[in-house]
């Protein structure tokens, strides 16, 4: 009796086993490779000593620490425009995205699109020889197509926060939807009843009951942005790059003596990553223990 | 206190073909406390948005007092609704809520404490002030929702079938609450109910709708007296018809198959009506004995009777087979306990099933509403 049951209750974890060791071995053996890199040991190269001094390079260098802030602010900023117009885009939109499937599919088109289908495009249409420059200069807007603001390849990585915005909103704006929906029309009824302003009914009401999904949400941009690779590498500047372009640039390098400093990036990566994981389940913890008490 | 006037209010939701309320004219007296009656879909929750202003009507004027409040929004209204489902902010614990009102009309918060107070005190929520709404039980919640719409002082106060959703005991408790607070505080109440029971207990004044149009507005007592229509007769639990025909020279009477019956003055035409009694008007005695005083008396065979604790419900047949519910209330009285009990319900043996009694209809009693022609006995036998 007792056997069959921890058989039974095993049974999962042995049906699970053989996907579990798949990524176990993928997944764990790839951050203890390298870590086991990062630290100086790599045989093949010759190299035997073990030392932390890749992570001290890496940390100190000039680049690293140029392409941490370029990859914060351009995360940061992306982030705040992706919340605020994925909040205002769901609160305006939200009695036509129910009732109009035209408006629902055009308002979800961004999530489809593939990020570098987005980056290519981006440049075509927002570089100083792009689509939109060409057509300032011959409307005689501008005096030259060199007029036109540097948004690819530029140092702020404006295009790059673009894309990803542009990307983004709606999936915030579906999340705060889906909770707006779910809780209906009743609450801002009652607020109305009680003397709310228009203004006050979103502050006061809509948008706290929209944030226990939108706080998790805006972290998984934040994360995802921060973590991301192709577009900026369409869309950047050779120097600063962003972290992810770094780390490939180092670990690409002709010169095989920097692949600790590569590896050691790398884990800066993931362990910011991970602390944002964490983040998040905080936040949704929280959240919920308001709620539920 | 203020008084609320309607005046032709109609109103057709987006898409409706049918308008939910039409041509309503209602007035609700300073202080008032008035029921909208209803079954589900009469459209009485339309009525008190279209109050609260929370939505507008297409036709018709709203008025409170002397102010014409028509085109005034919701926020600006002095009218607060209660939702059927408490509706209280989940992010917000149970003082947050009930200062909900002042803090958008930016009170000094000094003020706001003090009200809050006063509110949790009065509807006895001390020590829950720093609770969240899910850790409250479903009468709680409901006294919370009270307390946010009453802190605001409402002129009016709208009450949207507000205690459905709790059991028994604790709907009795908030009707006496309610009823408290009527008295302490100068607020016009209206509230929305199915339940005429509740709608009898609680108002001053009921309105009955049916399909967007009040049918009866008056005092409780006046929908079982005179009701206005077999539908609201039907509505307030009576299910006595008889089919006859009114005849007005000499006197008022009624020809039916079972005889003539002679009814109060009815204010109808000659002609095919229904003629209807309440059931705890009938009066019943055991079928050998004298018949009671006075005339309309019928006989009738017991089919099923229920005790009811203080009273005993008798369904009779006439010989027609039409099927009439007799209320027998007065247990101790003349023909309660006329014959002996009998096993385990305590009963009176004379009005068992399939035993023959007299009834007797009193006159005064007796309402008549108009019939088409073409309904009859054999419709009444369908319908019941």
């Amino acid at each position: 009796m007792t056997s069959r049951h921890s058989v039974a209750s095993a049974r999962p974890a042995l049906l699970l086993a053989p996907a579990l060791l798949v990524i176990g071995v993928l997944f764990a053996g790839g951050i203890g490779l390298a870590l086991v890199q990062s630290l100086g040991y790599l045989p093949a190269l010759g190299m035997r000593t073990v030392s932390a001094g890749a992570f001290v390079t890496v940390l100190t260098s000039r680049g690293f620490l140029r392409s941490l802030g370029l990859t914060l602010w351009v995360a940061a900023v992306s982030t705040v425009l992706t919340v605020l117009f994925g909040l205002i885009t769901a609160l305006v939109l939200r009695r036509r995205l129910r009732n109009s499937r035209l408006i629902r599919f055009l308002y979800q088109i961004p999530l489809t699109v593939p990020h570098l289908v987005v980056a290519v495009a981006a440049a075509m249409l927002l570089s100083q020889s792009g689509l939109l420059s060409r057509l300032l200069f011959h409307g005689g807007f501008i005096s030259a197509p060199a007029a036109f603001p540097e948004l690819v390849h530029d140092s702020a990585g404006v295009s790059i926060i673009l894309v990803y915005a542009w990307k983004q909103i709606p999936f915030v704006g579906l999340v705060a939807l889906a909770v707006l929906q779910s809780v209906g029309d009743d609450y801002e009824s009652v607020a109305r009843s009680l003397g709310a302003s228009r203004l006050q009914r979103v502050r006061h009401v809509l948008v706290p009951l929209t944030l226990p999904a939108v706080v998790p949400a805006t972290i998984i941009v934040f994360a995802f942005v921060f973590g991301a690779f192709e577009t900026p590498l369409v869309l950047g500047t050779r120097f600063p790059s962003m972290l992810s372009v770094l780390a490939y640039r180092l670990y690409t390098d002709t010169d095989l003596t920097r692949r600790p400093e590569a590896m050691a990036l790398n884990l800066v990566i993931a362990l910011i990553a991970l602390v944002l994981v964490a983040l998040y389940r905080v936040a949704t913890r929280v959240f919920s223990e308001r709620r539920d008490g | 206190m203020i008084r609320v006037g309607l005046d032709g209010v109609t109103y057709t939701y987006p898409g409706g073909e049918q308008p939910a309320v039409e041509a309503v004219s209602l007035s609700v007296e300073p202080g008032e406390l008035v029921a909208l009656l209803g079954p589900s879909g009469c459209g009485k929750t339309t009525l008190l948005k279209l109050i609260a202003g929370l939505l507008s009507p297409d036709r018709g004027t709203i008025r409170f007092g002397d102010r014409e409040v028509t085109a005034v929004p919701a926020e600006r209204r002095d009218a607060v609704m209660v939702f059927q489902n408490h509706l209280l902010f989940p992010f917000m614990n149970v003082s947050r809520n009930i200062a909900f009102g002042l803090t958008m009309r930016k009170r000094p918060s000094a003020e706001i404490a003090g009200e809050v107070r006063r509110m949790i005190a009065l509807m006895r929520l001390e020590g829950l002030e720093s609770r969240m709404p899910s850790q409250l039980s479903g009468g709680q919640r409901q006294r919370v929702a009270l307390a946010r719409a009453l802190v605001v002082r409402p002129q009016v106060l709208l009450l949207d079938e507000p205690f459905s959703s709790l059991d028994a005991h604790l709907r009795d408790e908030m009707r006496e609450l309610v009823l408290s607070l009527k008295q302490r505080l100068d607020v016009t109440i209206i509230f929305v109910t199915h339940d005429q029971e509740e709608a009898v207990l609680l108002a001053d004044r009921i309105a009955l709708l049916f399909d967007g149009h009040v049918h009866q507005a008056g005092p409780p007592a006046q929908f079982y007296d005179q009701p206005a229509t077999r539908r609201v007769s039907e509505f307030f639990g009576n299910r006595n018809l008889i089919a006859g025909t009114l005849s007005t020279h000499g006197g008022s009477t009624v020809a039916t198959d079972h005889g003539q019956f002679v009814v109060a003055a009815a204010d109808l035409p000659d002609g095919p009506v229904w003629m209807s009694v309440r059931p705890e008007a009938i009066r019943i005695a055991p079928g050998g004995q004298a018949a009671p005083e006075g005339n309309n008396r019928i006989t009738a065979t017991v089919l099923r009777r229920v005790s009811m604790g203080t009273r005993i419900r008798c369904r009779v047949a006439l010989e027609s087979g039409v099927e009439l519910d007799v209320l027998i209330t007065d247990l101790d009285g003349a023909h309660g306990t006329g014959g002996s009990p009998d096993s385990g319900l305590g009963m009176p043996a004379w009005h068992e099933p399939s035993r023959t009694v007299q009834l007797q209809l009193p006159p005064h009693r007796i309402q008549c509403f108009p019939r088409n022609e073409s309904e009859g006995l054999a419709e009444t036998q369908v319908r019941q």
